[in-house]
């Protein structure tokens, strides 16, 4: 196969890879903090994507807008799910409840259910089709860099990804809520002792996590030109993915295996006809769970 | 003391994580018939011992027997399978299932799918629900046999799991700090209630932390400490052994 | 639940089939097959979620892959719908097992997602996988349900009835027998099942393959039913409608299965103009009962037999009645 069409295709999977990244984050935050999957993350994303489009549809303002307001919008829908899918099972005091298997299920199951009513509303609105998008704000203006041809939304998508992740390592090291979230996620009771607001922690990973979700679905949907009611799903499976993957608890193991997961599904499109891609992502889920419980980088392991 | 008669016999048993050395060659003999202790002070490894024999964990090096069978490395519900009953130090019982069904989960086994539709599933049942009344009964909860097990105190709770544990006519039976919790009246009839079963011929394991308990009903005693087996003799004598003292009390200098 | 209530509604049962047919249009019919298909699939799933607690997300694969051997099967070589059933009911459990294998020590939530994953897989795999299964187009002209000259829509309704019966027969013996206790602990708490002497593994996989047996041979109905299969109609969303069945219904009671996929056919049904609303009822619903029963209508501890405890609180004489007799 031609080294620069590889080439190509791990550049795109880069791409794409960082998009998973960013919710890959989002979940392993939420998980980190609460020991629960968060389903409707996926949504958040496709929210990101549609409320993108309706302020580019009605508005038409510069992209920083945009992403400002997507940010904002994401911020948004965090602070919603928690409040209603996550919170009312938090009736319990003690670890041990906090941490039960029924609750873990509880909450899958309503952040499911979540999910849905927000899916099918927008496929209600939306009729289920793909939108179309000005093309000025569409980010595939071609860029020749050597053998490879990237977009600009490639470059973007790295610029953001990279300004995201700073953003967080920022909040997360360096402000009082960001240090709230690490005792949070170390230990709630403890947290709680200490006097932390945990409630405030909590809802303040899910508006980090939610925006960075928000923002990357923006930027796909940007990117490949196609905003639909169905869009979070795949990317939110494979941000899981990434977060088992990376050790469930790690941030830097989610993103580097966000990566991996990124460029193999980019280059298995030179093998496999295009509807057999995700059967790679589904692949790798199952093979780290079958084969690497304590995910590849075997960080502070969950009991699976 | 024949090697040939000990029920449980534990041969310079061994396990490391990584660089802690949980459980340091140890080597003992619960004969048949025995009511004995294993006590040790927090972190001494008696968790870690019991999870050895109960299968939970294989160990690193060293053997166990259960009936001169080798038992190491056999996967828990093997181990329970071949005679060990056993309770749990933080009451591990089923909320959710009535207290006749829980005590039945002793007894089930290796029931299997088509129990249930046979004919010949049929007298596997019965005989099961003949032994889990008896269990019931024999641990005085009889009439809360359709009560909820959530609904259970804490004491009774306790017994719910001896009778589980003794529905599956154990050989061995070893009890898991049985004593948590309990004031002083409840640990004397529970005191008694071990004796009642020793007298009944089974082999009793008591793992405690309480040693009023353990010296009150134990023929003999085996103390831990830092993984290691420190001491193996008769209450009195562990009572005033001074290296036991010393790994409870610890003496002012190094 | 005695056994004499669960003749007196099998009777009740036969009335309202036997009225379908005299009075009613294929509309009723089409919908009287459909949930009965649905109680099969709900109480089928309700044996490896409810009773054995483990949370599967991807129960519709295997009724997607029932449908499909019963398709191929009758279409390309001719066989019968007695044979495809337990044909469709053999490959869905094959899968079955294969999946349960490797995942057998994953705990509750990776395994639900193992599942979901699982599911997936099957499905791109319907509808990618054009040379065996045709795709996106799908199986036409399934040949319906036949036998010595027995046809058309009142021996559907009866045969789909009659299969009904049995599957629910026979969840049933599972989860009132000693096995269904083994189950249940294996629910309350895996760990300590181990410890008491059940080969944990092995419930686990055999509760699966039951479970997956039972969904195929509600695909093979579904496939001989409707005479058309498609990959869409096994997809995650499916899955989520039958858990929400069972978690409205009552987990791990065979009673909850049936009430809850009757209220979740029928209901979607009753709203047919608003159809598309469909799904986004489905979420409330499941919301809804997640937060306020969760342990569904009729689950085993639910509100409404709280509410019967409080009431029987006086007689307490025998220590109340044993749910196991054999």
């Amino acid at each position: 196969m031609d080294a620069t069409v590889l080439l190509q295709q791990v550049v795109n999977g880069l791409s794409i890879g960082l998009v998973y990244a960013l919710m890959a984050i989002g979940f392993t935050l939420i998980f980190g903090v609460l020991n629960v999957v968060n389903f409707a993350h996926g949504e958040v994303y496709t929210l990101g994507a549609f409320v993108g489009l309706i302020v580019i549809t009605a508005l038409k303002p510069p992209l920083w807008l945009v992403l400002v307001l997507v940010l904002a919008s994401g911020a948004l829908a965090g602070i919603v799910l928690e409040r209603l899918a996550f919170r009312p099972f938090r009736r319990f005091r003690d670890e041990a409840a906090l941490k039960s298997k029924a609750m873990r299920e509880a909450t899958l199951l309503s952040s499911l259910a979540v999910s849905i009513i927000v899916r099918e509303a927008l496929e209600l609105k939306f009729s289920g089709e793909m939108q179309t998008i000005a093309q000025a704000y569409l980010l595939q203006r071609p860029i020749q860099l050597g053998p490879v041809t990237i977009t600009d939304g490639n470059l973007i998508i790295f610029a953001l990804s990279v300004a995201m992740l700073a953003a967080l390592q920022f909040v997360l090291y360096r402000t009082r809520i960001g240090l709230a979230i690490r005792a949070v996620s170390n230990n709630v009771l403890g947290a709680q002792f200490v006097g932390i607001d945990t409630t405030r922690a909590i809802v303040a990973t899910f508006v980090v996590g939610s925006m960075l979700g928000a923002v990357a679905g923006i930027m796909v949907g940007l990117y490949q030109g196609a905003i639909f009611p169905n869009m979070g799903f795949e990317p939110g499976v494979k941000a899981f993915v990434a977060m088992v993957m990376g050790g469930l608890s790690s941030i830097p193991g989610a993103v580097v295996c966000a990566l991996i997961l990124g460029v193999a599904e980019s280059v298995a499109t030179q093998f496999f006809s295009d509807g057999w891609k995700a059967l790679v992502s589904y692949g790798f889920l199952l093979a780290t769970l079958w084969f690497f419980p304590a995910g590849l980088f075997g960080f502070k392991r969950e009991k699976m | 003391m024949s090697t040939d008669a000990a029920l449980l016999e534990l041969r310079q048993l061994t396990r490391r994580f990584g660089g802690l050395t949980a459980v340091d060659n140890v080597s003992a003999q619960v004969m048949s018939g025995e009511l004995v202790g294993l006590i040790g002070p927090n972190g001494a490894g008696k968790t870690t011992l019991f999870n050895l024999i109960s299968g939970v964990t294989p160990p690193t090096t060293g053997e166990i027997a259960f009936e001169g069978r080798r038992i190491t490395g056999a996967r828990p519900f093997e181990v329970a399978r071949m005679g060990v009953g056993r309770t749990f130090q933080n009451l591990r019982i089923f909320p959710n299932m009535t207290v006749f069904d829980n005590v039945s989960v002793g007894a089930i086994g290796d029931i299997a799918l088509g129990d249930a539709l046979t004919w010949r599933g049929r007298a596997r049942a019965r005989s099961i629900s003949e032994v889990s009344t008896e269990m019931l009964d024999k641990v005085g909860l009889a009439a809360f046999a359709g009560e909820l097990a959530a609904n259970l105190s804490y004491g009774k709770r306790k017994m719910l799991e001896i009778a589980r544990a003794l529905a599956g006519r154990p050989k061995l039976l070893i009890l898991d700090e049985p004593a948590a919790g309990l004031n002083d009246t409840e640990t004397a009839d529970l005191a008694r209630f071990i004796q009642r079963l020793r007298g009944e011929g089974l082999t009793i394991l008591l793992v405690e932390h309480d040693m009023s308990l353990v010296m009150r009903v134990c023929s003999r005693v085996m103390v831990l400490a830092f993984g290691r087996k420190i001491a193996d003799a008769s209450p009195a004598a562990v009572q005033s052994d001074p290296a036991v003292l010393d790994a409870y009390l610890g003496t002012g200098d190094e | 639940m005695s056994a004499r209530l669960n003749l007196v509604l099998v009777l009740a049962l036969g009335a309202l089939l036997a009225g379908l047919v005299a009075l009613g249009s294929s509309y009723f019919h089409q919908i009287a097959i459909t949930t009965m298909i649905f109680v099969i699939l709900s109480a089928s799933l309700n044996l490896i979620t409810g009773s054995a607690g483990l949370l599967s997300l991807g129960h519709a694969a295997f009724f997607g892959v029932g449908a499909y051997a019963a398709a191929l099967l009758s279409t390309r070589l001719g066989w019968p719908f007695w044979l495809t059933l337990p044909a469709a009911g053999a490959a869905a459990a094959a899968v079955g097992a294969l999946v349960a294998v490797p995942t057998m020590r994953l705990t509750s939530i990776y395994f639900a997602v193992a599942t979901l994953g699982i599911g997936e897989m099957i499905y791109v795999t319907m509808l990618n996988w054009v040379g065996f299964t045709r795709g996106p187009m799908g199986i036409r002209s399934i040949p319906g349900l036949e036998l010595w000259g027995f046809k058309g829509i009142a021996f559907a309704l009866v045969v789909t009835a009659g299969v009904m019966l049995a599957v629910l027969w026979l969840v049933h013996r599972l989860v009132h027998s000693y096995y269904g206790n083994a189950m249940r602990a294996l629910r309350e708490d895996d760990a300590c099942a181990d410890a008491m002497g059940i080969d944990v593994g092995r419930l686990k996989l055999q509760a699966f393959s039951v479970a997956c047996a039972l969904a195929g041979v509600a695909g093979a109905l579904f496939a001989h039913t409707t005479g058309y299969i498609s990959p869409e109609s096994f997809k995650f969303g499916e899955s989520i409608l039958v858990l929400s069945m069972i978690v409205v219904g009552g987990l791990g009671s065979v009673y909850g299965s049936v009430i809850g996929a009757v209220i979740l056919s029928v209901l979607p049904e009753l709203l047919r103009e608003l159809g598309s609303w469909r799904m986004i009822a489905v979420g409330a619903v499941l919301f809804l009962s997640i937060l306020f029963l969760p342990r569904g209508l009729v689950g085993e501890v639910s509100a409404i037999e709280l509410i019967r405890r409080q009431l029987r609180r006086r007689d307490r004489g025998d220590g109340g009645a044993r749910r196991v007799a054999w």
